[in-house]
């Protein structure tokens, strides 16, 4: 008797959907600013401004919003660039606890972000950013007490092997160029096996691994051939290793894709284990289609401009030649996006899908029929659909490339000048000094954050 | 429904985890694509068991003179100022991985376990290790170079004089055998331990071995070692 009401619970439910669906997706629009305040404080950043930039991420990484963790990621670069390694470091290791204790799906954000976009999912780094918050550990470590250098370099290591097996697992393709690992792991851990001063074969491997993934990185080669068979450095010297985090790394801006086949081919999956689900529980008259999507918003990959290119190296008022690229992080973070596009799409038209058989049920069960149920499913549909934004968080502060150098020196007090200079070889400015202490038979570690025109030293 | 169908779309993470403490008689888990626990701690156990069978008792005393390296340091022979009397002073240069696999965290724990076996042994006294890098660092010798008469008196001499006497240095090498037969696989794990009398030269060597199959599925072990025994082709 309750069920012959005029409109069915079935038809409320559904029209409480799209309207619950509207709603959100105005309130999604409405926090579309969000990003653009991590923006601001990455240019403040980038132009030297250290104080705009913490109070900005400090702001936004207080609030549990989507984009808190994010702006967390960055803050901890600027700790790092504010001479407050360890600070940096137990921010670090608290993201690394947090994402490591995600989910692997969270149900209620991923029923959100059908009815509004990728944004109210759970905000997951990429693989190469997983890898680099612990590569980021091991420098914050270096520029301190250097006591869980080599742990945290181990550990990126292992989530490289970890990400690539999923990756694996998953059938993304191409696994070995897409999730190929990050020589600066490799290189960390190199450098300080080679310092033991006994376990030169471990220092040999890393350095190979170095040199199969970056072949261009000249130094490996000589890095190697010390490894294999000489020694650490001459009786009496030390060695100082310039780690130079260099221009501004990439950032994710909206952009448009158009609906590939590999990605149509994965929502079909992914609505076929719909329609087996709702076969169940429904006629199936409803089932879900996949719609015919010509385009659909994605994430794209941006390099802000920034005009260093290299950190010249001036030892005791003597050129000591430049700092080299060891990681392109915009070529990680390029590869990344290149391997998750096809789900990124997938998920995009699977969304697309629900919402359109949605919206047709809601119009079914008003009564609506023929034009006006075309008109009013082109309506709702299209409202629905146009509110959606491609998730474009992301660890924005990380530097385009990090660049490495190695200078062997006698045992002493020296005085190093790190200046940026862009590619023509031009100085950008007088950059920083710091004077530093050479031990025998030890490694000095030197960590420099340039994302411009300034250099800021890492260490305390 | 849809949910679940975005959650087929979304790439997977560690998620939560448990720890849990392993009891004495638990068992040491098998690594899946690498030498564990499993096999590095019976190969350790068995290697420096049989080492430490082989090598003489070298209860002997001890002395250093002003130059730092006692010229009275042959075992078992009589000195003219001795300053203390015991074990054979063995210095552990290190393990030398020349397997197929990374090591990664477990080198320098199977350092420690050689190092406190040996340790245990009545007639052996070792070297602690921060002397054995000071003097890797003094002499900027490498620990594969040491097996030459010359450098291994240039490293004897440079931890004399840090008040350390050696009588032997021993050399850890860890090497592996693949053997591949289409989705499975054998790694053979070697542990060689080398021990040579600084004085004398003479070696004792002694090594133990533990194979290990890899799988790409349950079956395999089944189908190649047990009720399918395929694997002798």
């Amino acid at each position: 008797m309750f069920g012959r009401s005029i409109i069915s619970d079935h038809s409320r439910i559904a029209i409480l959907w799209v309207a619950l669906g509207v709603l959100l997706c105005g309130m999604s629009a409405g926090c579309a600013t969000s990003p653009k305040t991590l923006d601001v404080a990455r240019d403040a950043f980038a132009a030297g401004d250290i104080l705009a930039a913490e109070e900005i991420l400090v702001d936004l990484s207080g609030d549990n919003n989507r984009i808190s963790a994010a702006a967390k990621l960055d803050l901890a670069m600027i700790e790092l660039a504010s001479g407050k390694p360890k600070a940096a470091e137990a921010s670090l290791r608290q993201m690394r606890g947090e994402i490591d204790a995600l989910p692997k799906v969270a149900p209620i954000h991923e029923a959100a972000s059908i009815l509004t976009d990728d944004l109210s999912r759970v905000y997951r780094p990429a693989g190469y950013e997983e890898v680099m918050i612990r590569t980021m550990l091991a420098v914050c470590s270096l520029s301190s007490d250097q006591a869980d250098a080599e742990s945290y370099a181990l550990q990126a290591a292992m989530r490289q092997s970890e990400l690539a097996s999923a990756a694996e697992a998953r059938g993304l393709i191409e696994v070995d160029e897409m999730f190929q690992p990050i020589a600066i792991a490799p290189y960390l851990r190199g450098i300080l096996r080679e310092a033991t001063h006994h376990d030169y074969d471990d220092a040999a491997r890393a350095y190979q691994l170095v040199s199969d993934v970056r072949p261009d990185f000249a130094p490996v080669h000589a890095d190697i051939a010390r490894a294999s068979g000489g020694t650490h450095s001459s009786p009496g010297n030390g060695v100082l290793y310039v780690l130079g985090c260099v221009g501004r790394g990439p950032v994710l801006e909206e952009g448009v894709a158009e609906t590939t086949t590999a990605a149509l081919s994965i929502a079909s999956q992914a609505i076929s284990a719909m329609r087996s689900s709702q076969s169940n529980d429904d006629d199936g008259e409803h089932a879900t289609a996949l719609p015919n999507i010509a385009s659909v918003k994605v994430p794209r990959l941006v390099l802000p401009p920034s005009s260093i290119a290299t950190l010249a190296t001036v030892i005791d008022g003597q050129a000591a030649g430049n700092t080299q690229t060891l990681t392109d992080v915009s070529q990680l973070a390029a590869n990344q996006i290149s391997a998750e596009m096809p789900w990124t799409i997938a998920r995009a038209v699977v969304r697309r899908a629900t919402k359109e058989a949605m919206v047709a049920k809601a119009g079914q069960q008003l009564g609506l029929a023929g034009q006006s149920a075309s008109i009013f499913q082109f309506a709702a549909g299209t409202v629905w659909s146009s509110t959606e934004k491609a998730d474009t968080r992301c660890w924005g502060m990380l530097p385009r490339e990090i660049q490495t150098q190695r200078i062997e020196l006698p045992a002493g007090t020296h005085t190093v000048q790190l200046v940026p200079v862009d590619n023509t070889g031009r100085p950008l400015s007088q950059g920083q000094t710091r004077k530093i202490e050479i031990v025998d038979g030890k490694n000095e570690y030197l960590v420099a954050i340039a994302p411009d025109q300034l250099v800021f030293l890492a260490n305390d | 429904m849809a949910v679940a169908a975005l959650c087929l779309l979304a790439a997977g993470c560690a998620g939560r985890q448990y720890g849990h403490l392993l009891a004495n008689d638990d068992k040491d888990m098998v690594g899946s694509h690498a030498a564990g626990a499993a096999t590095w701690n019976p190969l350790v156990d068995e290697s420096v068991a049989k080492l430490l069978g082989r090598c003489p008792t070298a209860v002997r005393p001890v002395t250093f003179d002003s130059d730092g390296l006692s010229q009275n340091m042959t075992i078992g022979s009589a000195v003219h100022a001795p300053l203390a009397v015991g074990p054979a002073n063995v210095c552990f240069i290190g393990i030398e991985n020349k397997s197929a696999e990374e090591m990664l965290d477990f080198k320098d724990q199977l350092y420690e376990r050689i190092d406190s076996q040996i340790n245990s042994a009545e007639s052996f006294r070792v070297v602690s290790r921060r002397m054995v890098d000071a003097a890797l660092v003094e002499t900027r010798l490498r620990p594969d170079s040491l097996f030459l008469p010359n450098n291994r008196t240039a490293f004897a001499n440079a931890l004399g004089q840090q008040g350390t006497p050696v009588d032997y240095l021993m050399y850890a090498t860890i090497t592996s055998g693949t053997t591949d037969r289409n989705r499975t696989s054998q790694r053979d794990y070697l542990l060689t331990l080398e021990m040579v009398n600084i004085h004398t030269g003479d070696t004792v060597k002694e090594s133990a071995k533990i194979r290990k199959g890899y799988s790409k599925s349950r079956v395999g072990k089944w189908w190649n070692y047990g009720v399918g025994d395929q694997a002798d082709g």
